[in-house]
């Protein structure tokens, strides 16, 4: 097993998984003004981690683009995306805590982000520690995934989020 | 005129003794640097000079002989800092990893090859570059030269585990079988394309796979045979009428949900 960590987000990968986790670098405004110059909010960019027992390509989008269609039939591939804190409060995040042991009924390919033949998604929102997330998981084949989210689940049960870092927080 | 030539006669003499001198200097230290296992021509001596002291090196043609430390997945960060794990065990695909640094001159030439969306990486290979830990290697300047393209995972420990002493350096790791298959240094990708398709064509890759497939073949003959020696004592037991939590299987502490400790 192997160890990542970052941005307060920690998972043990097992041999042979790729992982990473980054800032993510969507260009979108960090700070957002009204017409009279006046600053409303501003934004952080927030960290996502990308996990496959694949081998990653160089570039890959927020929720898999660019490695999904790469994916065989035994692949698996896992997204956790941060959104602001402040969606703890909405319901879309009411759930609380990492979903665990998820099961084969859970995933379908309607949940999929990029509709690809064969492949099967899940897709889940929820806060841990103050922080909000959106966790999305891609299978490899529909009709493997008795085999595959056992794979799954095993990696999601080693992640742990901390609440954010105060001087990192949200200004 | 006599002493003119006793004058020169002298001179030459003192100047091949200096020359002489400094011959046998340079020589000393040419052996002194070999020894060390440092070279300055990774073409003419690579594979020998740049693996550690200690282990095995390739011939020169080859990089592809001999034992190496088992293959083992990587973690470090990327130029960019984001934390990176990268899967090398179990990976169907081999993987070459690329050891080098931005104050090498000579890796100068593979930072500018790796740029190259085209590039073929030789046995199909996944190419993942390995630098120093940002501690240890200037963050700043691989900015500069790493190409969008390139996979790099900055790790000193990955460094220590393949026991790299040098940049460039190149090794090429079986996933299916963990490792290594071939490794050594060069001047140029050619070189290491040339290097790793004589690896491959040794059958060194085809050999790694079948003494793993060996291995997993031994281990699982001693499981069933542990499972059938395990399952004959149950026999033996069951037919002397003695079962799972009779209390003579455990004599010295009267049962298997004893406190008592063993004497």
């Amino acid at each position: 097993m192997t160890t990542l960590a970052a941005h307060g987000i920690g998972v043990s990968t097992p041999a042979g998984w790729d992982g990473r986790i980054s800032v993510r670098r969507d260009g979108s405004a960090d700070q957002l003004f009204s017409a009279s110059g006046t600053r409303l909010f501003q934004t952080r960019s927030r960290p996502v981690m990308h996990l496959a027992n694949f081998g990653f390509p160089g570039a890959i989008g927020d929720f898999g683009s660019g490695a999904v269609e790469l994916m065989g039939e035994n692949d698996v591939f896992a997204v956790l995306f941060e959104h602001e804190p402040e969606s703890t409060a909405t319901a879309l995040f009411r759930s609380v805590g990492v979903p665990q042991n998820l099961t084969a009924r859970e995933f379908e390919p309607a949940n999929l982000r990029r509709g690809i033949p064969g492949q099967s998604g899940y897709q889940a929102f929820f806060q841990e520690s103050g922080r909000a997330f959106c966790l999305y998981v891609v299978l490899g084949s529909h009709a493997r995934r008795a085999r595959l989210v056992p794979l799954v689940n095993r990696v999601i049960a080693s992640l742990e989020i901390t609440p954010e870092i105060a001087s990192g927080a949200t200004a | 005129m006599t002493a003119l030539v006793v004058v020169l006669s002298v001179v030459v003499a003192l100047l091949v003794l200096l020359v002489a001198s400094l011959l046998r200097s340079h020589a000393e230290i040419l052996r002194t640097l070999h020894d060390a296992g440092l070279s300055h021509d990774p073409d003419t001596v690579d594979a020998e000079a740049a693996g550690p002291p200690g282990r095995r090196r390739s011939a020169p043609s080859s990089p592809t002989s001999g034992p190496s430390p088992e293959a083992t997945d990587l973690t470090g960060v990327t130029p960019e800092g984001d934390a990176v794990a990268v899967g090398i065990l179990g990976s169907p695909t081999p993987t070459l990893l690329a050891f080098l640094s931005s104050g090498c001159l000579t890796c100068r030439e593979f930072w500018e090859a790796f740029g190259d969306q085209n590039l073929a990486v030789p046995g199909d290979a996944r190419l993942v570059v390995v630098t120093m830990s940002p501690e240890d290697e200037s963050v700043s300047a691989l900015r500069r030269l790493v190409p969008a393209e390139a996979l790099v995972v900055m790790s000193t420990p990955a460094w220590e585990a393949y026991e790299v002493e040098g940049s460039p350096y190149f090794v090429f790791v079986d996933g299916m079988s963990g490792v290594v298959v071939g490794e050594g240094t060069a001047s140029s990708w050619e070189r290491v394309q040339d290097m790793v398709t004589e690896s491959v064509d040794d059958g060194a890759l085809a050999a790694s796979r079948r003494r793993s497939a060996a291995r997993k073949a031994r281990a699982a003959r001693r499981h069933l045979a542990d499972r059938e020696r395990e399952a004959r004592a149950d026999d033996a037991l069951a037919a002397a009428g003695i079962n799972p939590g009779d209390a003579s299987l455990y004599p010295a502490t009267g049962g298997p949900d004893s406190d008592a400790e063993p004497t």
